[in-house]
């Protein structure tokens, strides 16, 4: 059977790289990451060190389950695209950092395909995550260094944010291995 | 979800009722604008074109309360570095014209991103963001999250009342902070499970409803009026002007 | 029109067949009621029928499954939904716009329809299905009977042949239970042919005029409605009683009562309002006595599932008391189980679910653990993940954690949404038993059954 020739607003579009459960499954773990991060600021405030680190915590595991779900090459990129481009629409983010971050991810992800892929080596999915997300922090804090590099000193205040929440980054990944393991057990995840 | 309601008493009618696209253009260049131009008074210039954009797109308290808000940021950050000159004395040398630029380019971003936070729905946003040629692999799994945001905060609050029924009613800060694992247990694992559901759940009705990467979820636009168009001429007019600014004050010093 | 063809399915990874050689057949505007115990195979079927095979289930069919000629399922998920449509347990999950009037529109553009045509499309299901006035309502705000509506305008607006209805009475109290039986009446006299799956049987009752009965994923029973028969037949088949419940029987809970300890709890001029909503209660007195089952019912936003929160202390009155035993009512001395089982279970077992209530966060005595499972039926499962159960399973071992502990109130709120005949029935004796242990328990609860299995009073809160 002769295969169908993909049109170029269906290539632009992505046909035939995700399904459409898995774009919906990637949207809804952004949603959840961000209602955490709102609820998580609510109660305990958006500057408080605990808040960040729980923030970050959350979000690195649900990333980590959700490469559990659907490990394909791409879905890292996309669930930080997402996330950036809420960012931007919600809080304004510099949406200059958003290039550069997707860049940063999609060599993450070119690298865990050289080294096997997820989908044959679903442990790649920890230091993925950890990578993209040191990537994501440093690249928040050079274009923060754009915004205040007339008074550098401003910068440690974005470099200690950074660095905590760096932290619950870590304790997160332990936190979604073991959840994602749980899951596998309780059959909510098939392998 | 008494928070999101105070959210929603924030936000006002627009009176220059400018599309999605629009606003999302004018926190663009605001964003990119603020961020390459570094004198003050070519900040200032930005920031006052900014201002009106703001005032005219947003209720007075509103605007107050943002501005007290920055102000209030500004002044813990400043506080912050006088401190650490007496540690790095490095940091006390930067001449107070120049400090000033940091907080004039907040104020400009806050100015565009008011308007197009509280005044835009996030699903005509995303549908813009489409009509931008934003790949429809993208804008499917934004639309979800757009969608599903209060669904999942709903949940959160409801969670939150599960386990201080079960905890019978210690939900106190140090409670939990004595607790970290079983606070991560009872309220990530029941997260976790409820995602996982409703993601298969939610697959079926997309697939049930032919939704694809493509496809938009919002309203259809209105057509472009002179509003936008003289919005966004009077956007260019400022960007250039501080452009220009930048480049004369620049080379004079 | 529909023809079923000795069609089995065996999912995915799975091991044993979840359809065996079904078959059946169905003409234009006939409507069938698709009944059977919890896992008798009801959605996967009507997941078939709605065309999800091969591209969303990816198990192993065999036989067939024809709509006017045309296999389930060919030419993909969406060209196949122009003929059958399914409406899904959850309606909420079935809306991704807005408002009621963006997502008929975007249901309309999915398959290609916009412009004018589209505009008018929606203007009329709008109508039909009485949603005018809630075109530009956001879909947060509808009541579970409007989303119902909703969701079938938005499925009905290419006018399909088939409707496919998994549970649709699942969280519908009685009066919208009987607007949505209007609807579908109109929608069968347009010509749509309808398959309802469904444990509440009585309300289709003159609806649908056939029903077959799965068990255990083979046809057990087919023939007219009324063949259901006696009491042993519903029981062997896991079924809920196809007769309408009788309403008010019950003698309602004493209202003012004299100011003694000898009440599980007490509500004294009780008035509540939620900030900004209409007064729900002004100047309510009850009693309720240890050991004795009360059925709240009443409409849906009529204010139950607040009263059994002002009960348990988890909402203040605005004026008047609410106590236990002459104490302010507090979660320390009454307990509510809510309706969502996943949000309340949240260790890796089923035991340790149970001993983490007994031990407040550290470890509880196993033995006891072990005799609450057992007085529920769930001790062969201690050993499992509680998300692993099935929906009945974790109905009760949420009432079995919330019973771990010695408490003057019990409240339980829609303890059998979505229950087959026989859970209902294990729910109902267990209720009974948790009442003989001394707390009054306190049922919020559409379901009439329910109420006429295990309640001693009834107190019905009357409609605005």
């Amino acid at each position: 059977m002769k295969a169908k020739t993909l049109s170029w607003r269906e290539a632009w579009n992505g046909r035939g790289l995700f399904e459409t459960r898995e774009l919906v499954t990637i949207g809804l773990f952004s949603a959840a990451a961000k209602a955490a991060s709102l609820t998580l600021a609510l109660v305990g405030g958006g500057m408080n060190p605990l808040t960040l680190v729980l923030k970050s915590a959350v979000q690195s595991a649900l990333v980590v389950v959700l490469l559990a779900k659907v490990p394909k090459t791409g879905t890292l990129t996309l669930s930080n695209a997402v996330g950036m481009l809420l960012s931007f629409l919600l809080m304004g983010q510099h949406v200059i950092s958003l290039p550069a971050v997707l860049l940063g991810t999609v060599a993450v992800e070119a690298l865990a395909w050289l080294a096997g892929g997820l989908a044959r080596r679903p442990w790649l999915a920890i230091p993925m995550v950890a990578a993209s997300e040191l990537v994501v922090r440093l690249i928040n804090v050079g274009v923060s260094y754009l915004g205040v590099r007339e008074q550098p000193g401003l910068l440690a205040m974005v470099i200690v944010v950074s660095a905590f929440s760096y932290l619950g980054i870590l304790l997160g990944l332990a936190g979604g291995v073991k959840m994602a393991k749980e899951l596998r057990h309780a059959g909510l995840i098939q392998d | 979800m008494r928070a999101l309601s105070r959210i929603e008493g924030l936000r006002g009618a627009s009176r220059l009722d400018l599309r999605a696209e629009t606003r999302l253009l004018m926190t663009v260049a605001a964003s990119v604008s603020s961020l390459a131009i570094s004198e003050p008074q070519a900040l200032a210039l930005l920031l006052s074109f900014s201002a009106l954009y703001a005032v005219i797109e947003i209720k007075p308290k509103t605007l107050l309360i943002a501005y007290l808000f920055m102000g209030v940021m500004c002044a813990v950050a400043l506080f912050c570095v006088w401190a650490m000159g007496f540690v790095f004395p490095i940091m006390r040398n930067s001449p107070m014209s120049m400090a000033i630029s940091p907080f004039l380019r907040l104020g400009v971003t806050m100015n565009a991103i008011l308007p197009l936070a509280l005044n835009s729905r996030l699903t005509d946003l995303a549908t813009a963001l489409g009509r931008l040629r934003l790949p429809g692999i993208v804008r499917l799994p934004l639309m979800v999250t757009i969608r599903f945001i209060p669904t999942i905060l709903n949940d959160l609050v409801q969670l939150r009342e599960a386990v201080g029924i079960r905890f019978r009613g210690r939900k106190g800060f140090l409670f939990w902070l004595r607790r970290p694992l079983t606070w991560w247990r009872v309220f990530f694992q029941p997260l976790i499970v409820r995602l996982i559901r409703s993601a298969d759940e939610l697959a079926m009705a997309a697939e049930l409803k032919g939704l694809e990467p493509g496809t938009d979820f919002g309203r259809a636009p209105r057509p472009f009026s002179a509003r936008d168009r003289a919005t966004m001429l009077l956007a260019a007019l400022a960007v250039a002007l501080s452009g220009l600014t930048q480049i004369v004050v620049g080379s004079a010093f | 029109m529909l023809t079923v063809d000795s069609l089995s399915y065996r999912h995915a990874h799975a091991d044993s067949e979840a359809l065996k050689g079904v078959s059946f057949s169905l003409g234009p505007g006939e409507s069938l009621l698709l009944a059977g115990r919890s896992g008798s195979g009801k959605s996967t079927l009507l997941s078939i029928l709605a065309g999800l095979h091969p591209h969303f289930l990816k198990g192993d069919l065999r036989g067939r499954a024809l709509l006017d000629g045309v296999f389930a399922g060919q030419g993909g998920v969406a060209e196949w939904g122009k003929g059958a449509r399914l409406m899904l347990q959850n309606p909420e999950a079935q809306f991704f716009a807005g408002t009621v009037g963006e997502e008929i529109s975007l249901t309309l553009r999915c398959r290609g329809v916009t412009g004018p045509g589209a505009e008018a499309i929606t203007s009329e299901r709008l109508g039909a299905l009485g949603l005018t006035a809630l075109r530009d309502h956001s879909v947060f705000k509808l009541s579970e009977g409007q989303k119902q509506k909703a969701v079938l305008a938005a499925l009905t607006a290419l006018r399909p042949k088939l409707l496919l209805l998994d549970e649709p009475s699942a969280n519908l109290d009685p009066v919208f239970l009987g607007e949505l039986k209007s609807v579908l009446q109109k929608l069968r006299h347009e010509g749509l042919a309808l398959i309802v799956a469904d444990h509440r049987l009585h309300w289709l009752s003159g609806l649908c005029e056939r029903l077959l009965v799965l068990e255990d994923g083979k046809v057990a029973l087919e023939g007219p409605f009324e063949c259901l028969g006696d009491g042993e037949r519903l029981r062997r088949l896991g079924l809920r009683s196809p007769e309408p419940p009788l309403p008010g029987r019950l003698p309602p809970p004493p209202g003012f009562v004299a100011p003694t300890d000898g009440w599980a709890a007490r509500v004294e001029n009780l008035h509540f309002a939620y900030p900004g909503g209409r007064e729900l209660f002004g100047g309510l007195d009850l009693a309720l006595a240890g050991g004795e089952v009360t059925a709240l019912t009443g409409p849906s936003g009529r204010g139950k599932t607040t009263l059994a929160r002002l009960l348990c202390g988890l909402e203040k009155p605005l004026r008047g008391t609410v106590s236990h035993g002459g104490k302010p009512a507090s979660l320390e001395l009454g307990q509510v189980v809510l309706q969502n089982a996943d949000h309340q279970l949240y260790m890796p077992t089923v035991l340790g679910e149970v001993t983490l209530a007994l031990g407040q966060g550290s470890r509880g005595p196993r033995d006891v653990a072990m005799g609450i499972l057992e007085a529920f039926g769930l001790a062969a499962l201690s050993g499992r993940h509680p998300q692993s159960l099935s929906g009945g399973e974790k109905q009760r071992l949420v009432v079995a954690v919330g019973l771990a502990r010695p408490t003057r109130l019990l409240a339980l709120d829609e303890p059998t949404s979505g229950l087959d005949g026989h859970n209902l029935r294990l729910m109902g004796s267990q209720i009974r038993e948790a009442a003989k242990k001394g707390p009054a328990v306190l049922v919020v609860t559409h379901d009439l059954e329910l109420v006429n299995l295990c309640a001693d009073r009834q107190l019905e809160l009357p409609g605005h």
